[in-house]
C-alpha cells in the first residue's frame, strides 16, 4: 500500500530502524519497501525526469542506510529520509538549470511524462516553479508535511516555507485552471 | 486545506514516476548488491554477525560524503558468492542485434544474435572492422584480416610480436596496430604497412571517426598523442601522469581512461570533462556510448559497474564481489554486456530501458573452450553492427 495504512500493520519505523541497526536484513528491506515509492515519486516531481529520479532516490537510500548506525532512534526516520531525497533532488534540478544556462538544450519531456505519468499541464506548471518551490509543494502536498515540519527539514524559516508554498500554489493555480478544476 | 490544495494533492498523488515497480526492484537489487559487495572487505563491529557495509558503495556513486576508510553503516545482507542468481547455463541468444567477438584460449569466436558460435582460427586476439564485414586478428608476429567465417583475406608478418590491432571507421581504409613499442599503420587491404610512432604504451590505439585518419595513442610516459596516420602531423599531444588504461573517441572527444580519472579531450586536446573515482577506488575500465560511460570500479575485493555521464551523478548498475572485466555496449546502445570473471558469468544489463534485473549467463569459460576444464575466462573484444 502506497499511502498509509500498511506501516502500523508491519511495525513502526522506529522498530524497523532498531532491528536494522541490530543487523536485520528483513528490517532493512521493509524500510526500503515502505518508503521507496514516495521517495522516488517526490524526486520525480522535483526533477521531472524519471531516470534521474530513480538515481536520486536510490542514492538517497544508500546514503541513509549507510548512516543508519549513527541515526538517532528518537527521531522519526521518514522525514530524515525525505530530507535527503529532497535536498538531492533540489541539487540536481539546480545543476540542470545551470547547464541549460550555459547552452545545453532544454530536456524533452520524458517517456514517463508522455505516458501519463505526469499530466502535461501539471508538468508545464511545475516546470515554471524553481526547484525550491517545487520541493516545498511536494513536501506539503505529496508527502503531507506541515509547513513547520518542512521548515525544520530544510533548515528554513517557517515564513520562507509559507511564502514558497503560497507563491507556488498561486503560480500553479494560474496555470492549472483546467487541471485542478 | 482548501479545495485548491486538495485538488493539487490528488493530482500529485495520481502521478506515476515512470516504471515505478521496475525502479523499485532495480534499486533494491543495487542496494542489496552494493551491501553484499562490501562483505568481508571492510571492518566489522563486534557482536554483529554477517554484517555488510554499504557505505563505500555510497561513496562510489560520487556522493563523497566521507573519506575512504571512514566508519560506514552496518546492515545485513547475506554474504553472497560471486554470481547473479537465476543465470542461464548456456548462451542461447544475445539481446538485440549485432555479433560478439570473443577472444578465448581457443582463439577468437564470433557469436551471432541467435547464440551460434564460430571459431575464427588459431589467433590470439581479434577486433571488428567498422561494419563487421571482417575482423583483424593477430597471433605472435602475424597480423591478418579474416572474414567472419574465418577465411583469411590477407596477412603480414613482422619481426616482433604484434597486437592491439584496430580498424578505423567508417571507411575502413586503415588499421593501426602495435609491434613492441611501435605504432604501425597498414591499409585495409594489407598494403603500405609503415611505422607511425615509437615509445608507445601497450594500449589499443583509437581512431577518430570521420575523415583524416587521425589515430590517438598513449606513450610509455603517460602522454596521449593524436596524429594523422597519413600525414604524420600531430593534432595534439597531452602530457599525463599515470598509466593510460584505454582510449576511445566518442562524440568527437577522446575519452582517456586512467586508474584515477576519466578525461574527455576535445579535438584540440583540451580537457573538456573530468571524472574522478571516489577515494580508495580505482577505475578498471571505461567504455562510452552515446555520451554515457560504463565504468568498472575496483575497491578492494569488490567491483562495481557504474554509469557516468557529464552533468549527472554516477549511478550504480551492478555491484558484486570479485572482479568485473570491461563492459561492452550493444550496437544500438541499449544493452551492456558486463563480464564477471570471478563468477564465470556474463551479465546483460539494459540501463536505458530499465530491465528489472540483469540477464545472466553462467559457465562462460567452458562455453568458449569446449572439452577443456579450467579454461581461462574469455574477453569480449567487441559487439558490432546489426549483421
Amino acid at each position: 500500500m502506497l499511502w498509509g495504512g500498511g506501516e502500523e500493520a508491519a511495525g513502526s519505523d522506529a522498530a524497523l530502524v532498531r532491528a536494522a541497526q541490530r543487523g536485520s536484513e528483513e528490517a532493512i528491506e521493509a524500510l526500503f519497501r515502505r518508503h521507496w515509492r514516495r521517495a522516488h515519486r517526490a524526486a520525480y516531481l522535483i526533477v521531472r525526469d524519471a531516470d534521474a529520479a530513480e538515481d536520486i532516490a536510490q542514492e538517497a537510500f544508500l546514503a541513509a542506510l549507510r548512516a543508519l548506525d549513527r541515526f538517532d532512534r528518537r527521531r522519526p526516520f521518514r522525514p530524515w529520509l525525505h530530507r535527503i531525497v529532497v535536498n538531492r533532488a533540489i541539487d540536481h534540478a539546480r545543476a540542470r538549470a545551470l547547464r541549460r544556462e550555459v547552452g545545453e538544450a532544454p530536456e524533452e519531456p520524458t517517456a514517463a511524462d508522455a505516458e501519463g505519468g505526469l499530466d502535461p499541464d501539471l508538468a508545464a506548471a511545475l516546470a515554471g516553479l524553481d526547484p525550491e518551490q517545487r520541493a516545498a509543494i511536494v513536501l506539503r502536498y505529496l508527502l503531507e508535511y506541515t509547513p513547520g515540519e518542512i521548515a525544520r527539514m530544510l533548515g528554513l524559516p517557517r515564513g520562507t516555507v509559507n511564502s514558497r508554498l503560497r507563491r507556488g500554489l498561486d503560480r500553479l493555480a494560474a496555470t492549472l485552471e483546467g487541471v485542478l478544476r | 486545506m482548501n479545495n485548491r490544495e486538495r485538488l493539487l494533492r490528488e493530482a500529485l498523488r495520481a502521478t506515476r514516476a515512470g516504471d515505478e515497480a521496475g525502479a523499485e526492484d532495480r534499486a533494491w537489487r543495487v542496494i542489496a548488491a552494493a551491501g553484499a559487495a562490501e562483505a568481508g572487505a571492510a571492518p566489522r563491529r563486534r557482536g554483529r554477525k554477517r554484517v555488510v557495509q554499504v557505505g563505500l558503495a555510497v561513496a562510489l556513486v560520487a556522493l563523497a560524503v566521507s573519506p575512504a576508510g571512514a566508519s560506514v553503516g552496518h546492515w545485513v545482507v547475506a554474504r553472497i558468492e560471486p554470481g547473479a542468481p537465476h543465470a542461464r547455463p548456456v548462451l542461447s541468444s544475445l539481446p538485440g542485434n549485432g555479433s560478439l567477438l570473443v577472444n578465448s584460449s581457443r582463439g577468437p569466436w564470433v557469436v551471432r544474435p541467435d547464440g551460434a558460435r564460430r571459431l575464427l582460427g588459431d589467433w590470439t586476439e581479434a577486433s571488428w572492422s567498422p561494419h563487421g564485414l571482417f575482423a583483424v586478428v593477430t597471433e605472435g608476429h602475424e597480423l591478418a584480416a579474416v572474414e567472419p567465417d574465418g577465411a583469411v583475406r590477407w596477412a603480414l608478418t613482422r619481426p616482433a610480436a604484434v597486437g592491439m590491432a584496430r580498424w578505423n571507421g567508417p571507411d575502413g581504409y586503415r588499421i593501426a596496430y602495435l609491434e613492441g613499442d611501435r605504432l604501425r599503420v597498414v591499409d585495409g587491404d594489407g598494403t603500405d604497412d609503415r611505422a607511425l610512432a615509437r615509445g608507445v604504451a601497450w594500449v589499443a590505439p583509437a581512431w577518430k571517426p570521420g575523415p583524416g585518419h587521425v589515430v590517438a595513442y598513449a606513450t610509455r610516459g603517460g602522454a596521449v598523442i593524436a596524429a594523422g596516420a597519413d600525414s604524420g602531423r600531430r593534432a595534439f599531444a597531452v602530457a599525463g601522469h599515470g598509466r593510460v588504461v584505454s582510449l576511445q573517441w566518442t562524440g568527437g572527444r577522446l575519452l582517456v581512461t586512467r586508474a584515477d580519472r576519466l578525461q574527455a579531450l576535445d579535438p584540440s586536446g583540451r580537457v573538456a570533462w573530468t571524472w574522478n573515482p571516489p577515494p580508495g577506488s580505482a577505475i578498471g575500465s571505461a567504455t562510452a556510448r552515446r555520451g554515457r560511460v560504463a565504468v568498472v570500479l575496483r575497491h578492494g575485493a569488490a567491483s562495481r559497474l557504474l554509469l557516468v555521464a557529464p552533468g549527472r551523478e554516477a549511478a550504480i548498475l551492478f555491484a558484486g564481489p570479485g572482479r568485473f572485466a570491461p563492459a561492452r555496449w550493444s550496437p544500438d546502445g541499449r544493452w551492456l554486456l558486463a563480464p564477471w570473471p570471478s563468477a564465470d558469468q556474463w551479465l546483460f544489463l539494459s540501463p536505458g530501458t530499465g530491465a528489472a534485473r540483469p540477464h545472466a549467463v553462467a559457465n562462460v569459460a567452458a562455453q568458449f573452450a569446449p572439452g577443456s576444464t579450467g579454461a581461462p575466462f574469455p574477453s569480449v573484444a567487441g559487439w558490432c553492427c546489426s549483421r
